[in-house]
C-alpha cells in the first residue's frame, strides 16, 4: 500500500487541521467541521477524540491504584491440609516458589502479577501527567509506551487463572482443599480496570498541540 | 482513499490494497498488516471453533492424590470459585476464557465470509466493532500459561498429567492467533 502524506516532512497535517475526523470502523476520513459526524461510507457515528478521555482514564487508573492495595494484602489462595489452613498473598506465592527453587516459574509469576500491573499503572499516570507537556520521552516513544501497556494488559490475569485451576483441581474435602481468597476479586478488578483505563486513553491527545 | 493514523491523527492518503505493510510516517504505528487474506481467516477461525467444544468438555489436567483420580474442566473450576463466594472472579474467568474467544472467532468467521461472498451479510458493521474489542479481551493464551504454572506448582504434591482438553486448548489458541493475523477489519470495506 502506497502511503502519501499531505504536508511537508517537517510538519505533518493532523485531522483537526485538515478539518476531518477518522471513522474508527472503516478508517475513512470524514470531512466535517464539527466534533461529531456520521460516516458517509459505513454510517457509524464517530467522535473526533474519545469522549472525556483524560478524566475517564484518570478515574479508572486511580480506582485500580486503590484496589491494588487490598489485592496485595488480602490472601488470594487458601490451602487447607487436614483442616489447617495456610493462606498466601500474591507476593507470598512468589516467595514460596523462590524457596522451592523454581526460579523460572517464580520470575514468570512475579513479572505477570507484580511487575505488569505496577508498570501499567505507573505508565498510564506518566502518560496522563505529561500528555501535553515536554517530557523525558518524545511523542513517538510515548505512543510506543502506550502500545506496550495495551499489549501486556491481559497477562496479569495469570494469577487469577492459576488460582481457578488449583481450586478446581485440589478439592478432596477435609483432607486437602484449595479455595480462592477475597484478594482474588480485588486483583481481577485491578486487571480489568487497568485494561478499561488503557482503552479509554486516546493517544492522539499526545500529538495534539496546546 | 483519505484516512488518518488512529494513534497520532496525521492525515494520510492511501492507494488500494496491494499487499504491503503500511506504517504511519509520523509515529510508526502499524496501520495495516502484511499478508491479509480473508479466506485463510475464515478457514482458521472455523478450525479454531471446532476445537473449542472438546477444549471445554475434556479435562485439561488430571491428578492422582492418594488413589483419588481428579480431573478439571474450565466450567468445574469456575463452579468451585463460584461456590467459594468468588462469583465475580468466576464470571471473569468464564467470560475471558470461554465466552469472549467464542464471540471473537464466530464473528471473525462471519466477517471473513462476508468479505469473500458477493452479497453483504446483515449487521456486518456492528459485528466488526465487536471483533475489534474482543481481540483484547480474549485470554486463552494467558489461560494456557496459567495451567502450565499450576502444573509446576503441583508437580511435587501429586501425580499430575496434562489432559486431552489442554491440547485442544492449545490447538484452539494456535488457530485463533493465525486467524487473527490474516484478518483485517478494513478489508471488507474495499469490497464496497
Amino acid at each position: 500500500m502506497k502511503v502519501d502524506s499531505s504536508g511537508s516532512k517537517d510538519k505533518w497535517v493532523n485531522d483537526i487541521e485538515f478539518g476531518g475526523l477518522l471513522c474508527t470502523d472503516c478508517k475513512t476520513l470524514i470531512i466535517s467541521a464539527s466534533d461529531e459526524a456520521d460516516c458517509p461510507e459505513c454510517g457509524s457515528h464517530n467522535i473526533r477524540r474519545k469522549k472525556n478521555s483524560l478524566s475517564r482514564t484518570w478515574a479508572l487508573t486511580l480506582a485500580s491504584l486503590f484496589l491494588y492495595i487490598p489485592a496485595n494484602i488480602l490472601p488470594i489462595m487458601d490451602v487447607q491440609i487436614m483442616g489447617q489452613s495456610s493462606k498466601s498473598t500474591i507476593l507470598g506465592g512468589v516467595i514460596e516458589l523462590f524457596n522451592y527453587e523454581m526460579y523460572f516459574i517464580c520470575i514468570v509469576v512475579f513479572v505477570a502479577s507484580f511487575v505488569v500491573p505496577v508498570f501499567k499503572i505507573c505508565s498510564l499516570m506518566y502518560l496522563l501527567i505529561t500528555v501535553n507537556r515536554k517530557s523525558l520521552l518524545n511523542n513517538k516513544q510515548k505512543t510506543k509506551l502506550f502500545s506496550l501497556v495495551e499489549l501486556i494488559g491481559k497477562w496479569s490475569m495469570l494469577d487469577v487463572y492459576v488460582v481457578a485451576v488449583m481450586a478446581g483441581l485440589i478439592n478432596l474435602g477435609f483432607l486437602l482443599k484449595t479455595t480462592g481468597g477475597y484478594g482474588l476479586i480485588f486483583f481481577a478488578s485491578v486487571v480489568v480496570l487497568t485494561m478499561l483505563a488503557s482503552h479509554s486513553f486516546d493517544t492522539r491527545l499526545i500529538w495534539d498541540e496546546g | 482513499m483519505k484516512t488518518a493514523c488512529h494513534a497520532c491523527g496525521v492525515v494520510l492518503s492511501i492507494e488500494d490494497d496491494n499487499g504491503y505493510k503500511m506504517v504511519c510516517p509520523q509515529c510508526s504505528t502499524v496501520l495495516y498488516g502484511r499478508n491479509i487474506n480473508m479466506f485463510y481467516a475464515l478457514m482458521f477461525s472455523i478450525t479454531s471453533l471446532l476445537f473449542m467444544l472438546p477444549a471445554m468438555l475434556f479435562p485439561f489436567l488430571e491428578i492422582q492424590i492418594q488413589g483419588n483420580r481428579i480431573s478439571a474442566t474450565l466450567f468445574e473450576s469456575a463452579k468451585v470459585l463460584n461456590d467459594d463466594g468468588l462469583r465475580l472472579a468466576a464470571l471473569i474467568v468464564i467470560c475471558t476464557a470461554f465466552l469472549f474467544p467464542l464471540i471473537y472467532m464466530t464473528f471473525t468467521a462471519y466477517l471473513s465470509f462476508d468479505s469473500i461472498v458477493e452479497f453483504t451479510m446483515p449487521l456486518s458493521d456492528q459485528t466488526a466493532k465487536v471483533v475489534e474489542s474482543m481481540k483484547h479481551w480474549q485470554m486463552i493464551d494467558v489461560f494456557i500459561i496459567g495451567i502450565l504454572v499450576s502444573v509446576v506448582k503441583l508437580v511435587g504434591m501429586a501425580d499430575i498429567s496434562l489432559g486431552t482438553g489442554f491440547y485442544m486448548l492449545g490447538c484452539e489458541c494456535f488457530f485463533m492467533i493465525l486467524a487473527g493475523s490474516y484478518y483485517e477489519s478494513r478489508q471488507f470495506w474495499f469490497k464496497r
